[in-house]
């Protein structure tokens, strides 16, 4: 049976529909133009209807996500679901919740589509297996290669075709969906307890830089048609100055297109009373007249959270910072990882201006179609805050309430106080769905015209914008209505969708049996991951 | 006053966080005999399970060998429980506020993360008194904790306010990681005390191996120390005012700034 | 698994042992008789990036009570008296934190020795502490790893160094995974209000025995009887016990019901987790009548729902 949305409000930023009037049709989980007779109406006066959210950037699924869930249970005992509650399986919250607490708490927001965008190549197994009880979204993983040693061997000899059939060769095995890198080199020197400061330094092991891994990956991505481009967390991540290396990221580039993610955790001056201090205003400035350059926030919700990152040594300099809890993964020629629950409080100057940092990035961006809405999650905060959000950026007033609020030092010197901006329904419909989905090439998301998945969020307009992301009045899924008034009443399972590039212009293959056999624990053969990991696999073609 | 009398015993546990005057407080005794008790896996009425004498009251007894009776008097925040017999585990677990006395013996974790009240134990408790539950970073936050009997291992673990007091032995590591507070072992204690202790005060009345990770600075009398020993034989402990005692500091592989107190003179 | 959930720990996978760890300690662990392919393949003799010549570029410590078998593969064995791990460990922390323990000999280990072996610590490449159930399973049980994991915070201060336990079982790292990733827990957990608690102690499988509480016992690839405490797995002979296992087992000998399935690994494909958390893939190599596990397991929990819709149906909805 077919769903027709009547008297709704459509928000299509891709169709570039702003709040026309008209009815949504949808049947056999695609918008079509007729659901037919016997259609099932939704009713949607006085509401706005957009396409299911899609978050690109979100910690959910994998190795050191579950790390961070065993390490925090003091966060799951005070929060669970059960079945009583309506759910299909219970399960505990807290900010690394549980993988089906993660489906149904985004389903509740309207979300539909998320991307674990770190998966070290070694835990790709174990991350599609979670992803499988990830229930209600449509999934796709990034897989980290930024600190891959059999990039950097051919690096140092010059093999870019080879560095291009290898990233085609490792997708396949991973079933990832794009590609991307965490500290470029930084990581890798982990390994002896080093980190880098620049993007010229060379590595110990490696006569190989952060600009040349950068640069090669871009290229081949952008050879090989992947449908999202390089996504990359940028070396010297959370310190004072980290703005001088995204501009000489930026630079460095050369106009290729990237995602520069978090990028909150890079916008660090060192100037100011206590030496550090918000630099987003001259960010801004370059990724305005870079329309090849997206970023998504990482914008920081006060309160207690767990920070996950491949970013080894960031983590060991939290963990030295607080003295918390402090768990350390380094994984064989491939990546690292580091988990240490942190705290961001109103007290603290530095966390306020993070804080600030965060919603300076969102209205100082002029395009909305070039900054996203991400919490990091959990690193800056937890998704469940993104209504919070969505209201301070549409919401002045709430906003400068908030700012009332952090540490009157803090007050005094962050950008964000002169700043009047608002964004529309639109705007945010671009920042949420429409342009993550446009970003990562999924061009069945994100919108609503004729052959996109039946994927649906409909809010029921309000002034308090935070009551109205976080209620949803409906939310489709596929064709079916999966949660009503903010509240699941059906579980379905996600696709996963991955790319299978292909080359075939290099011949890698006693190159990888050589380094599998040398440096590896776990033979060639045994590493892809197959398709019977997945839970119906959704291939997505690349690019011509 | 509400009586709950045990009426049948019986291997699988019961979840006895409804018993608190929190919960009951209001309830008229109808009320109570039908509050959902959690039994293993099912939710049953309280009353199959106790005798309900009286009705709206902010103190309770609970009658009978509730050894598998866990959770009483958690979170409660006022009033007083009287338990004539044993119990189990997590007793007066999160407790904020009222009083909490046990005649007979309870399991692990009685007082886990208290943050105020008083809880008495008349018989022996078990591992983890007034501890911290598995990945807290912080356990019990205020009150006090008198068991007269013997205590298990890590008494006080992660403790950051209050007062424990053992008038029986312990086990090993009382007082470990703990960040504040005052830990009492006024019979023998087992190895490791303090191990990892950030600021606070272990006492020990019985000479016991400190750690390598203390060192000791000086021999004390402390009229404060006194005032404690005075406030603890009140409860009808034997704990005699007027002893020197060797103090350590540490443990230095933390911040060092926790003392750990050892009475030289024989006793008893 | 407590241990990490008190403090954290620095860890990596085993390849990054054999590509740079230039010290390995083992402490309170046997490998050449509990792990026998470890030794060659991760720790001892295997080659390696930065390791070329295998053995010949490591030097080996092995901690332990007594001379095990592992001491001969070793450069230099320390014995350690029985219960003492708790008591060195803290004083390796104080020579790696700078402070100067007052005394010559902890737990039957002169003092020198511990400084040069920090010494040697501080110097590696990359150290590697491997421990074993010698040490978990003693005095002091989950506080000693949580002394280790804190001896290797300690030493990142100054060098590289990781501790990583010897994990016993086969895949006992992936249930841990699943549970923690479904429950937020990694053992211990007890959904009977139906969400997942967790307490060690309290719901443990040797403590709920022991305390008789369980009155029907679903057992899945696992040795209770050969394993656990002789009063614990007593009751287990009283209660209705239902096993699921390949093989005859002590377990079964005692069991009410026993379905046979197919093994894990051996006749049905699946995933297995490695003692540093790598998921491997395992093919089936052996044909087998029996049904693969989950079967049995979710026809059972069908016809409970399938039972409780009917109470509840009956009963207008009562039952709980």
């Amino acid at each position: 049976m077919g769903i027709r949305i009547d008297n709704g409000e459509v928000i299509d930023p891709i169709h570039e529909e702003d709040c026309v009037s008209r009815s949504v049709h949808i049947k056999d989980g695609k918008i079509v133009k007729d659901a037919g007779k016997d259609a099932f109406v939704i009713d949607a006066k006085d509401c706005v209807v957009m396409a299911g959210g899609v978050d690109i950037h979100t910690h959910v699924a994998g190795p050191k996500v579950n790390f961070a869930r065993l390490m925090t249970p003091e966060d799951h005992r005070y929060e669970h679901i059960t079945r009583e509650g309506g759910y299909e399986r219970s399960g505990t919250g807290g900010v690394a919740a549980t993988t089906y607490t993660t489906g149904y708490r985004y389903a509740e927001m309207g979300y539909t589509t998320i991307v674990e965008p770190a998966v070290p190549p070694l835990g790709a197994r174990h991350a599609h297996e979670e992803m499988v009880d990830i229930p209600m979204l449509d999934k796709a993983l990034f897989v980290l290669l930024g600190n891959s040693e059999i990039i950097f061997q051919y690096l140092e000899k010059g093999e870019q075709e080879k560095v291009k059939e290898y990233i085609s060769w490792i997708m396949d095995a991973t079933k990832a969906y794009s590609v991307k890198i965490v500290n470029p080199g930084g990581t890798n020197l982990w390994k002896y307890r080093g980190n880098l400061s620049d993007i010229d330094e060379k590595l110990r092991d490696f006569n190989v830089t952060p600009r040349q891994i950068i640069n090669s990956i871009a290229d081949a991505m952008t050879e090989l048609g992947l449908p999202h481009p390089l996504h990359l967390h940028c070396n010297n991540i959370g310190l004072p100055d980290s703005y001088k290396t995204v501009i000489a990221t930026i630079n460095a580039m050369e106009g290729r297109p990237v995602h520069l993610t978090h990028l909150q955790f890079n916008s660090y001056g060192s100037s100011g009373k206590r030496k550090f201090n918000s630099q987003v205003p001259a960010l801004a400035d370059i990724i305005n007249s870079n329309p090849n350059i997206t970023i998504d926030v990482g914008q920081v919700v006060f309160g207690h959270t767990v920070t996950i990152t491949a970013d080894g040594p960031f983590e060991y300099h939290l963990h030295k910072l607080g003295g918390q809890k402090w768990y350390n993964g380094d994984v064989e020629c491939e990546d690292g990882c580091g988990v240490v629950p942190y705290d961001y409080k109103r007290k603290s100057f530095v966390n306020c201006v993070q804080w600030a940092i965060g919603l300076e990035l969102f209205l100082l961006i002029d395009d909305p179609w070039q900054v996203f809405l991400t919490t990091d999650h959990p690193n800056a905060g937890p998704f469940m805050a993104y209504p919070t959000i969505i209201k301070m950026l549409m919401d002045k007033d709430f906003r400068k309430e908030q700012i009332s609020k952090i540490s009157a030092e803090a007050q005094l010197e962050i950008p964000l106080k002169v700043l009047e901006r608002e964004y529309s329904f639109y705007e945010i419909a671009v920042i949420t769905r429409a342009g993550t989905a446009k970003r990562l090439g999924m061009t069945d998301k994100g919108h609503i015209g004729i052959g996109a998945d039946g994927d649906i969020a409909i809010y029921r307009k309000s002034n308090d914008y935070e009551e109205m992301f976080s209620i949803p009045a409906y939310v489709i899924k596929d064709g079916e209505i999966v949660v009503k008034d903010g509240k699941v009443v059906k579980q379905v399972d996600g696709r996963t969708y991955y790319v299978k590039p292909t080359t075939g212009h290099a011949d890698i293959k006693s190159d990888l049996e050589d380094f599998f056999e040398n440096y590896y624990t776990i033979n060639i053969n045994n590493y892809p991951v197959g398709l019977e990991y997945l839970h119906r696999p959704q291939l997505t073609p690349c690019l011509d | 006053m509400i009586t709950l009398t045990l009426k049948r015993e019986s291997n699988i546990p019961l979840d006895g966080d409804v018993i608190t005057p929190d919960a009951l407080h209001d309830k008229t005794n109808a009320k109570i005999k039908s509050t959902l008790i959690t039994w293993g896996n099912k939710k049953l009425p309280l009353g199959e399970f106790f005798n309900v004498d009286g009705e709206k009251s902010s103190s309770i007894t609970v009658i009978g060998n509730c050894d598998k009776v866990k959770l009483i008097g958690h979170e409660m925040s006022f009033g007083s429980i009287l338990i004539k017999g044993n119990a189990g585990y997590n007793t007066g677990s999160y407790m904020t506020g009222g009083t909490l006395e046990i005649e007979g013996n309870t399991r692990d974790y009685l007082g886990a993360m208290m943050e105020g009240g008083q809880i008495i134990c008349n018989g022996n408790t078990g591992h983890f008194l007034g501890g911290a539950y598995k990945g807290e970073s912080s356990g019990m936050e205020g009150g006090e904790i008198i068991v007269h009997g013997n205590a298990g291992h890590e008494v006080g673990g992660f403790m950051r306010r209050g007062l424990i007091v053992v008038g029986g032995n312990c086990g090993d590591f009382p007082g470990i990681f703990m960040l504040a507070g005052t830990v009492v072992i006024i019979g023998q204690s087992g190895d490791r005390a303090g191990a990892n202790m950030v600021r606070g005060t272990v006492v020990l009345m019985k000479d016991a191996p400190i750690l390598p990770s203390f060192y000791e600075n000086s021999l004390l009398r402390s009229p404060a120390i006194d005032v404690l020993l005075n406030r603890i034989s009140r409860f009808g402990i034997n704990a005699n005012p007027g002893h020197t005692f060797r103090r350590f500091n540490g443990d230095v592989n933390q911040i060092g700034k926790g003392e750990i107190l050892v009475c030289t003179s024989k006793q008893n | 698994m407590v241990a990490l959930q008190l403090g954290g720990a620095p860890a990596a996978t085993l390849g990054e042992v054999k590509n740079r760890a230039d010290l390995i300690i083992f402490w309170g662990s046997n490998p050449a008789e509990s792990h026998p392919r470890h030794f060659t393949r991760y720790s001892g003799t295997a080659k390696g990036r930065m390791n070329p010549n295998g053995r010949k570029d490591r030097h080996v410590v092995v901690v332990d009570i007594r001379k095990t078998p592992s001491v001969k593969y070793s450069d230099e064995f320390i014995q350690i008296k029985p219960g003492n791990d708790y008591e060195v460990f803290t004083v390796m922390r104080m020579i790696a934190n700078g402070h100067i323990p007052d005394t010559d000999m902890v737990g039957g280990i002169p003092l020198q020795t511990l400084i040069d072996l920090v010494e040697r610590c501080k110097k590696a490449r990359m150290g590697v502490l491997f421990f074993g159930q010698g040490i978990t399973e003693t005095k002091g049980k989950h506080q000693n790893s949580t002394a280790i994991y804190q001896f290797g915070k300690d030493m990142t201060k100054h060098s590289k160094f990781l501790t990583l336990p010897m994990r016993g079982h086969y895949n006992v790292v992936g249930s841990g995974n699943v549970m923690c990733w479904q429950t937020g827990y990694p053992f211990a957990v007890n959904f009977g209000k139906g969400y997942p608690r967790f307490n060690p102690g309290e719901f443990s499988v040797v403590d709920l025995l022991l305390r008789r509480e369980p009155d029907v016992a679903v057992i899945v690839a696992a040795e209770p009887i050969d394993h656990l405490p002789y009063a614990a797995a007593k009751h287990l002979e009283n209660i209705p016990t239902i096993v699921l296992d390949p093989r005859k087992t002590l377990t079964t000998k005692i069991a009410k019901v026993i379905i046979p399935v197919k093994h894990a690994g051996v006749s049905v494909e699946g995933t297995a987790y490695r003692m540093d958390h790598i998921p491997i893939k395992m093919q089936a190599v052996l044909e087998s009548p029996w049904p693969k596990d989950d079967i049995p397991l979710s026809t059972i929990i069908n016809r409970i729902k399938k039972i409780r819709s009917e109470e509840k149906k009956t009963d207008g909805g009562k039952a709980a």
